[in-house]
């Protein structure tokens, strides 16, 4: 099966924490360094690209009628 | 005691915890590694949780942080998975559900069927229009016909997905799918049949784009200046940081009295929703996300959304919440 909308995958968005000399605005917290969740849900999956994504797929999701 | 239930890589679990300081909790991870290390024991309607040494008797649970609601998989464990991790893992699942049927009488945040409910985007759209946010014209259909009348009349439009996943290439690469503007000769590619209905919306020329993040009754509105990036414009999550803006602002207050009746309409009282403002200042609603991260916002704009939670669980543990309104207010 081939389908439509995957045509537009692509990589995964990974955060990269410029040094600030390299940003062209200042955060209202100076302290950019610590900037380690910028959407990830976690470390483990190194993404920013589903911010919100409950990584269990719905079939991974037990059956509870919602 | 706070149970927050999140996986052991949890940035924001680890963040707030280190803020909780003498509040008590239990830190229940739900992660392959960390269940593999668990030891469950329901007996005579009592729950003994046993996780990496520590003991949880949930009778001593006052409220939830609920992060993560089922076990997590690693992109890896979610492709061949063997009959028997599939039997371990949907058992734990079912336990689980056993778990949070006792804890049906304490407080939530957010409960999880309600969260899971709000995650619907057609419950969404459906909520948002009667409280009269603005929504981009959308079109949900497999139908090439109305897909190209749809493109006709809005063009630009906009290709997302309801389900933000993410696929294992041949090449065993992971990979996910933004936003992305689609044209007329695009749809060339789409197939007569066995095609899945996709969403397609009204492009908004943005002047910002904003998250919105709810906590009980306090807000925290952030501006994100995508448009200032060539990375980010269209979609944010290709995050381009070093040159997107963000900074707090108020909402206006027409927003925020629809963002609050939204919430009670859901049922949850966490809530991150996006937003796009165009050039004429008009605020689109996109979507809430019922479990959506937070802590990027709060690291660049020193938005006090942690202290928010921390000051949702001193509420539900009774204690005295001055400190941190003093901070929030």
């Amino acid at each position: 099966m081939k389908v439509f909308s995957t045509n537009y995958l692509e990589s995964l968005s990974i955060e990269q924490v410029l040094p600030s000399d390299q940003w062209n605005w200042k955060p209202a917290n100076s302290n950019v360094d610590k900037i380690y969740a910028s959407g990830a849900k976690t470390a483990t999956r190194q993404t920013t690209y589903a911010t919100e994504k409950d990584n269990e797929s719905d079939s991974d999701r037990p059956n509870e009628g919602q | 005691m706070i149970l927050i239930l999140t996986d052991s890589n949890d940035a924001h679990a680890n963040y707030l915890i280190d803020k909780l300081k003498t509040l008590p909790y239990f830190r229940f991870n739900l992660d392959v590694a960390s269940l593999l290390d668990t030891y469950y024991t329901f007996q005579n309607g009592n729950i003994q949780i046993k996780q990496s040494g520590r003991i949880l008797k949930l009778r001593d649970i006052k409220c939830v942080w609920n992060r993560r609601n089922f076990v997590e998989l690693l992109l890896e464990e979610s492709y061949d998975q063997d009959m028997d991790f599939k039997l371990w893992k949907n058992e734990w699942n079912k336990t689980l559900t056993g778990i949070y049927n006792s804890l049906k009488s304490v407080p939530w945040l957010n409960p999880w069927r309600l969260a899971y409910i709000a995650e619907n985007k057609y419950l969404q759209m459906e909520v948002a229009d009667k409280l009269g946010f603005t929504i981009p014209e959308t079109l949900i259909s497999n139908e090439i016909g109305e897909l190209k009348s749809f493109i006709n009349q809005y063009n630009p439009v906009v290709l997302k997905l309801m389900n933000q996943d993410f696929y294992k290439t041949a090449e065993n690469e992971f990979k996910g799918i933004y936003v992305n503007k689609i044209s007329l000769k695009d749809l060339e590619k789409f197939g007569s049949s066995n095609e899945n209905p996709i969403v397609l919306q009204k492009y908004i020329g943005k002047s910002f784009e904003v998250r919105y993040t709810v906590v009980g009754a306090d807000h925290f509105v952030c501006k994100i200046e995508s448009q200032a990036s060539n990375i980010a414009n269209i979609d944010w999550r290709r995050y381009d940081i070093p040159h997107t803006p963000h900074t707090a602002i108020e909402p206006p207050v027409h927003i925020k009295d629809k963002v609050t009746r939204f919430m009670k309409e859901l049922g949850i009282e966490y809530g991150a929703l996006d937003f796009i403002v165009d050039t004429h200042n008009n605020w689109y609603f996109l979507e809430v996300n019922s479990m959506g991260q937070f802590l990027w916002i709060e690291d660049l704009t020193d938005l006090k959304i942690s202290d928010a939670i921390i000051k949702w669980f001193k509420t539900q543990l009774n204690l005295n919440i001055n400190n941190y309104e003093s901070v929030l207010n």
